[in-house]
């Protein structure tokens, strides 16, 4: 995976939770897998067509996902992952994507991406591509965050 | 000379042809390892996957086509839709297989190609 | 274009490339209107497709079918649905299946260009997916498998 063309999901992720008043969000870390082995709760899958074919996968624990669903919402408190925090989570996904996508077009690179999809549960173990995994990390005040990254290209 | 991303398809292959006598002289991933392998593996025929990560399929043809025009290449795909079909056509491919392949029809076809000799 | 109209293709191809790639019958069950929100058996294959039509395709079984899946393709016995070739065997189905549904799809309408995202995996305990305003069907199909359901999620008010 060249570096190039990660750095616009990395620059994506950290423009648009700044947009939306996370600004503590930082980078904390890059580093590589075969599967996706989380025990974080929330995890948010994006799939790219086109120029770039891959998967996309934000991955976060409960507590932070409740966090940043309450950032999203004007400070509003989140109790519980309802349908509607769940919705403003995969906007945020959506909404990285469409910032990643629009850095890349700069670069002449064209791709589609699929709607989200929003998967809750424990311990899960993932395959979400026939290449390596990068891993990129962040922390904020809301909590960690990860972007893992699978792309063919 | 079997080309696809999947290894699960790659052994299926491996399940089906080499009982009827055939050798899988080489094996690749994905499109870019395919042409790096093509010269020293020197295959009787290729079937090469279309959707592949780094280089597809498609791409991989065309560039084994130019190193050798007369290379039989059969393409074998989940997506078979007419474009695919016809730029595959336009290479000069004229065997295509789709998943999921019977051992009988994969088995068929790689005889029909090296028959037309 | 009617909300069952999207699921239908998945439903044929399943049928055919079970039975063509893997010797299984299916029998279908009617479509139903799941919702934006679906709990999944604990293991399921997720494809993404975009174009023409966006949205996503599961196919959702229990771990103990995927493990009967992945033997049949590879002639192998494995013992966890966490290893390598049970999850490549899940990916390479739900691939080809997509493959065939969407190729029909495509050679039907010719302009829709429908296309997919590489196969994902996941496998756990009591996971459940959403797919937010997206209208999903979901056909529970019986196989010798397992219960297996096929559930297809697409963005409204296209096509």
């Amino acid at each position: 995976m060249d570096v190039r063309y990660i750095n616009p999901f990395i620059q994506g992720l950290l423009d648009v939770v700044a947009m939306l008043g996370m600004t503590s969000i930082v980078r904390t870390g890059l580093g590589k897998k075969t599967y996706l082995q989380t025990e974080n709760e929330v995890n948010i899958i994006i799939g790219l067509t086109g120029e770039v074919k891959g998967n996309i996968v934000f991955s976060t624990p409960e507590a932070t996902a409740k966090n940043i669903a309450s950032a999203m919402m004007a400070g509003v408190p989140v109790e519980k992952l309802d349908l509607i925090s769940k919705s403003a989570l995969c906007e945020l996904a959506n909404m990285i994507a469409g910032n990643s996508a629009a850095k890349l077009e700069g670069l002449g690179v064209k791709f589609n991406v699929t709607p989200p999809t929003l998967i809750t549960g424990k311990n899960l173990l993932a395959l979400i591509s026939q290449v390596e995994t990068l891993v990129i990390n962040f922390a904020g005040n809301e909590g960690p965050l990860e972007m893992n990254v699978a792309l063919e290209m | 000379m079997a080309v696809d991303d999947s290894p699960v398809t790659r052994k299926m292959l491996k399940k089906a042809l080499e009982p009827e006598g055939f050798i899988i002289v080489a094996e690749a991933g994905n499109g870019r390892d395919a042409v790096a392998a093509y010269a020293q593996a020197n295959p009787d025929v290729i079937t090469m996957d279309v959707t592949m990560p780094i280089m597809d399929g498609l791409e991989a043809a065309a560039a084994i086509k130019k190193l050798n025009p007369s290379q039989k290449i059969i393409m074998l795909s989940a997506m078979g839709d007419k474009d695919i079909v016809a730029e595959a056509q336009s290479l000069g491919i004229t065997d295509f297989c789709t998943k999921p392949f019977k051992p009988d029809e994969i088995i068929g076809k790689i005889l029909k190609v090296l028959a037309e000799g | 274009m009617s909300s069952t109209t999207y699921i239908v293709p998945f439903i044929k191809a399943v049928a055919s490339v079970f039975k063509d790639m893997l010797g299984i019958v299916v029998t279908k069950g009617e479509p139903v209107d799941e919702g934006e929100e679906f709990g999944s058996q604990g293991f399921a294959v997720i494809v993404g497709f975009t174009g023409g039509w966006r949205g996503r395709f599961f196919l959702d079984m229990p771990p103990t079918a995927a493990l009967r899946l992945a033997s049949i393709l590879t002639g192998e016995e494995y013992a966890s649905p966490t290893e390598e070739e049970v999850l490549l065997s899940a990916a390479e189905i739900g691939n080809v299946v997509c493959g065939n549904a969407v190729t029909a799809v495509n050679d039907a309408y010719p302009g829709l260009n429908i296309r997919l995202t590489p196969p994902s995996v996941f496998v756990g305990d009591g996971f459940s997916m959403f797919n937010v305003r997206l209208s999903s069907y979901s056909v529970l199909m019986q196989t010798e498998a397992g219960p297996i359901k096929i559930n297809v999620a697409v963005e409204e008010g296209k096509r």
